[in-house]
């Protein structure tokens, strides 16, 4: 009974916020018109620096148009993410979330029901973002399933980090404001990567440096290796990195387990007043 | 006696930042009553229905509602209570029907029971025909109702009500207390509410607990917390005075503590002012005193208040800090200031009601 009862109030929960998705139509545009303006503006912009002797010695025959679709796909689900906790606010300033804290319904259950909503909307905004860029002739190696993983690798890094950053975020202040002010600190992690030039391109050794060190970066190569593929003896070639992925999902679920913990810390002290 | 549905023994609740809100209450509830919390902003009023309604953890002392106890059976009180509270928990982006069938499905409820349940309250409630449209757009007395009303889709054995007439109009607020008794007579529900209305809680609470600075003060019927603070008196307006020889009688006949008089008019100490008052004015009669005008004045909360607190009810009320002054207010300060904030405007609209 409790274990049926407890799938059947999460579920409860999910659609309802499925349901309210289009309600909030700013979220859904927002995650979505910056990631087309790059995609369609970028590819062409751009498009002589994939043109270069240097890059094409790396990615020979690569469009830079397929190097960057998969940073953009990146940068979707962070914006998507990173706007993962505003419906959520919405509960909590309304007073419904206390009102739901009033019934069985456990706020954990809540809580995890609010993410794993914002989740399937980003997956939504990911792949038209990933369709897009095949309509304007992008090129996944991997084929249509390394597509799909792709997407999902991406959604499931960016919710595990800045989605529970920004819900822990929002829960401890309240305010929107708050919680946006974050917003550039996870845009600097994924410009300061080899998001949209390849690293060997790049002259100043302190970003070289940088770049190493953000995680960020390991997963935009992941992603980017199922997209573009690996150059074997001048010819690249699908590929499906597997330690790379297993790298991103085992990072994933680190920050899953301690941004967890931020999040139920933050919840005792603002929510419950402990 | 009927069965004891909340027992609070010694109960208190110190915030991590060492305010103390409440300092230790005890009370019981009866099935089937209506208790009220009464005082000021500041009192410790919320934060003890917070507690009762296991959405705040309690740093001392004990309470048990329908037997259970609030900081290990969260779970299963949740089940059997109904809880508005001071703000309305609108889901704004919900429709009152989306809202009331979510709860009752939450509860247990299949898909045609909670329409069905949803179906019942939108109309008993007065708003079958808003069932469709976002309760953001809802005016605070119909939100407030629905709020009210969705925390009875469950048919809740208690119901914690946290100042519910606030923001509402003296028509919402005289229907919102017909249903209030309305539950109570006809569904045996017990209501633990808060006000810090006089009026409110006079008209509606089977007893009162008087709470000022996380105390409670006094704890009876409205009647008899009247009663106890003294006498009904007899006001007489007079037409021309009184000269010394009529005011001599007057000492004579009801006692010398009993008779003052100020301002052109007498007033007379009694027992009970309505039965009083006939031969009270047949006394002054016989003394050849001509009266222009009477009255009986009873004692009020407010009256009560001052005597149990050494405060009048506006002093009373805890100031909130100045924002500009403190940049981070606690979660504690906002809803004090918010409080402050919100009972400034009623209670003048209010009192024409009760009149």
């Amino acid at each position: 009974m409790g274990a049926v009862s407890s799938i059947r109030t999460f579920g409860l929960m999910y659609m309802r916020n499925i349901r309210q998705i289009p309600r909030i139509p700013v979220v859904l545009v927002f995650g979505i018109v910056m990631p087309v303006i790059q995609l369609s503006l970028f590819g062409n912009i751009f498009s002589a620096l994939g043109d270069s002797p240097a890059f094409q010695a790396t990615y020979p025959g690569v469009a830079y148009l397929s190097y960057i679709a998969p940073s953009i796909i990146m940068l979707t689900t962070f914006l998507g993410m990173a706007n993962a906790s505003a419906a959520l606010l919405v509960d909590v300033r309304t007073g419904y979330f206390d009102k739901l804290r009033t019934t069985p319904a456990k706020a954990g259950q809540v809580i995890v029901a609010r993410l794993l909503a914002e989740m399937t909307r980003v997956t939504a905004q990911a792949l038209i973002i990933l369709g897009l860029a095949l309509l304007l002739g992008a090129h996944v190696e991997s084929g249509f399933l390394g597509g799909v993983v792709m997407v999902l690798m991406s959604v499931t890094f960016s919710a595990c980090t800045v989605g529970l950053l920004v819900t822990a975020l929002s829960m401890k202040t309240k305010s929107d404001q708050a919680t946006q002010s974050a917003f550039p600190l996870f845009f600097v992690l994924i410009f300061l990567s080899s998001a949209y030039v390849p690293k060997e391109q790049i002259k100043n050794d302190v970003i070289r440096t940088i770049i190493d060190f953000n995680p960020v970066d390991y997963l935009i190569q992941a992603v980017r290796e199922l997209m573009v593929g690996v150059n074997n003896g001048g010819v690249m070639e699908a590929s499906w990195p597997l330690d790379k992925i297993g790298l991103v999902l085992g990072a994933s679920a680190v920050a899953a387990v301690l941004f967890g913990l931020l999040n139920y810390r933050v919840y005792r002290t603002s929510i419950e007043g402990k | 006696m009927s069965e004891a549905v909340i027992e609070v023994e010694n109960l208190s609740k110190t915030y991590p930042d060492g305010t103390s809100a409440v300092k230790g209450i005890s009370f019981t509830v009866r099935k089937g009553e209506i208790f009220g919390f009464l005082g000021p902003n500041g009192a410790g009023k919320t934060t003890s229905m917070r507690i009762l309604g296991t959405l705040h953890h309690a740093t001392g002392g004990s309470a048990r509602i329908l037997g259970l106890d609030v900081n290990t059976q969260g779970k299963e009180i949740r089940e059997r209570i109904g809880f508005a509270m001071q703000e309305v928990g609108m889901d704004d982006l919900a429709t009152a029907q989306e809202m009331l069938t979510l709860h009752a499905k939450l509860y247990g409820m299949n898909s045609k029971e909670a329409k069905a349940k949803a179906a019942e309250l939108l109309s008993t409630f007065d708003l079958a025909s808003d069932a469709k449209r976002r309760v953001v757009r809802f005016s605070g007395g119909m939100q407030r109702r629905l709020d009210l009303a969705v925390s009875l889709v469950h048919t809740p054995e208690v119901l914690f009500l946290d100042e519910p007439s606030t923001g509402l109009d003296p028509k919402s607020r005289s229907d919102l207390w017909r249903v209030l008794r309305k539950l109570r007579d006809e569904e045996g529900i017990t209501i633990l509410m808060s006000t810090h209305y006089m009026d409110e809680a006079d008209a509606l609470c089977d007893r009162i607990a008087i709470m000022n600075k996380g105390v409670i003060a006094a704890i009876d019927t409205p009647t008899n917390l009247k009663r106890s603070i003294g006498a009904d008196r007899v006001r007489v307006t007079l037409s021309d005075g009184i000269s010394a020889k009529q005011w001599a009688a007057l000492q004579k006949t009801f006692r010398a503590g009993n008779v003052s008089q100020a301002d052109g008019h007498i007033d007379i100490r009694v027992k009970d002012g309505a039965s009083a008052l006939v031969p009270a004015l047949r006394i002054l009669d016989d003394l050849g005193v001509q009266v222009r005008e009477t009255k009986v004045l009873t004692p009020t909360l407010e009256d009560v208040f001052l005597q149990y607190t050494g405060a009048s009810f506006a002093d009373a009320e805890v100031k909130p800090a100045d924002p500009k002054e403190k940049v981070r207010l606690s979660r504690k300060e906002k809803k004090a200031a918010k409080e402050a904030a919100s009972s400034a405007k009623p209670s003048v609209e209010f009192s024409e009601v009760v009149a």
